[in-house]
């Protein structure tokens, strides 16, 4: 006959699988184990079917499991446990390293907020009074998080500024590098193919239908025959007759 | 009429030869013609700008005082006309003169409504302008051109 705890031990189970398996809560469990109270009849059964043995071979009071002796060598966590038995933070025999003091704010840390302070409208009192310090007695993290503020300040300003900008601007986008408004009264004429006078740096016109065009060139039909135009050598040209 | 405007002038006068010709003819830096002409800021220094005049046989002078005048004086007086719907004088080089409406303005080119008429001018042979403002309306230097000449010589 073999006690209770040599059984489940020697199968691999955990007092929690046990109990699974047999519907015994795991403090009675632990109870028959160390010898408090005998198994009773009623679940031996459940026992043995659980721990696939004989119901003869528990011992209905088991003999208390040995103590578990504490090995030298094993560090202070695993000795002591803490309160209700669960496994606690091993316990530090020297006391907690007490974290070094934060380190002062950067040189060029305060250089850029004494440059960005005039940058968003303050001064350098006006920022020392938001932060409630001087600014050389800030730490570096502290100096971080005020460089973020006032960059984000200015950040909004620019926006605003460039919002307000575009409804105030005096002058109209500069077309440059394109030619949209040309090549778009251009395609027009060409579509409706009606007569165009373009008058030339030599006092000469040509009158035709546009048939192409690129950025530089114009060719026009003129009766039987196709003429390609340089736009250098273009005065200014209009549509023959007026507006249509 | 600015620099790059009067030297796109002068190189439609000599044939209208492409940008990668002349730069490798007069030695300057390729790309640089193209936006001599074309930026409305005034670009080349003063040494481009003397080979170029060379090479199209102008006074050094005639190009350079005008790179005192940024090609966006024109642009610019050509928006205020549109915005204001104020017409506007363009004397062209051609000894023709028109006065109209601007409908638009491009890189190269702007549209004039002249009576009933569409005029499309290229901007490079536009010598001065004149805004015509209402009497009694402010006008600002913009409105005008620099004079046509400093040195009262045309090399074309």
């Amino acid at each position: 006959m073999y006690n209770l705890w040599e059984i489940r031990k020697r199968k691999g189970m955990s007092l929690k699988d046990l109990a699974a398996r047999t519907g015994i809560p795991q403090e009675k469990l632990l109870a028959y184990e160390q010898g408090k109270e005998p198994i009773p009849y009623s679940d031996l059964p459940r026992l043995a079917k659980a721990l696939y043995v004989e119901e003869w071979e528990i011992k209905t009071l088991s003999d208390p499991p040995p103590q578990r002796k504490s090995h030298p060598g094993r560090s202070r966590g695993q000795q002591k446990r803490g309160k209700g038995g669960r496994r606690g933070k091993p316990q530090r025999s020297r006391p907690r390293r007490v974290p070094p003091p934060p380190s002062p704010a950067r040189e060029t840390q305060l250089a850029h907020l004494r440059q960005l302070a005039p940058a968003v409208g303050k001064t350098v009192e006006e920022i020392e009074q938001m932060v409630g310090k001087p600014l050389d007695q800030l730490t570096r993290r502290e100096a971080s998080r005020l460089l973020f503020q006032l960059q984000e300040i200015l950040r909004e300003r620019k926006q605003q500024a460039k919002q307000e900008g575009a409804h105030n601007r005096k002058r109209a986008y500069l077309p440059e590098g394109v030619d949209r408004f040309e090549l778009e009264y251009l395609t027009q004429l060409q579509e409706k193919a009606l007569p165009v006078r373009f008058h030339l740096f030599d006092g000469s016109e040509v009158v035709g239908a546009i048939v192409g065009f690129g950025p530089y060139s114009i060719t026009v039909r003129t009766d039987e025959t196709e003429t390609t135009l340089n736009k250098l050598a273009i005065a200014w040209y209009t549509l023959e007759g007026g507006v249509q | 009429m600015s620099s790059g405007d009067y030297l796109r002038f002068l190189r439609a006068l000599h044939g209208g030869k492409d940008f990668f010709s002349i730069e490798e003819e007069t030695g300057i830096p390729s790309g640089l013609m193209r936006q001599i002409e074309q930026r409305y800021r005034a670009v080349g220094d003063e040494a481009t700008l003397r080979k170029l005049a060379e090479y199209y046989g102008v006074p050094p002078e005639e190009v350079l005082w005008r790179h005192e005048w940024s090609r966006a004086r024109l642009t610019f007086a050509l928006e205020d006309a549109m915005r204001d719907d104020v017409p506007i004088r363009l004397n062209l080089r051609t000894g023709e003169s028109f006065t109209g409406k601007v409908q638009w303005v491009d890189l190269a080119a702007t549209c004039l409504k002249v009576g009933d008429r569409e005029i499309i001018v290229q901007r490079h042979w536009v010598d001065t302008w004149e805004l015509l403002r209402p009497e009694g309306e402010s006008s600002s230097e913009e409105d005008a051109s620099p004079p046509s000449s400093a040195t009262g010589e045309e090399g074309a």
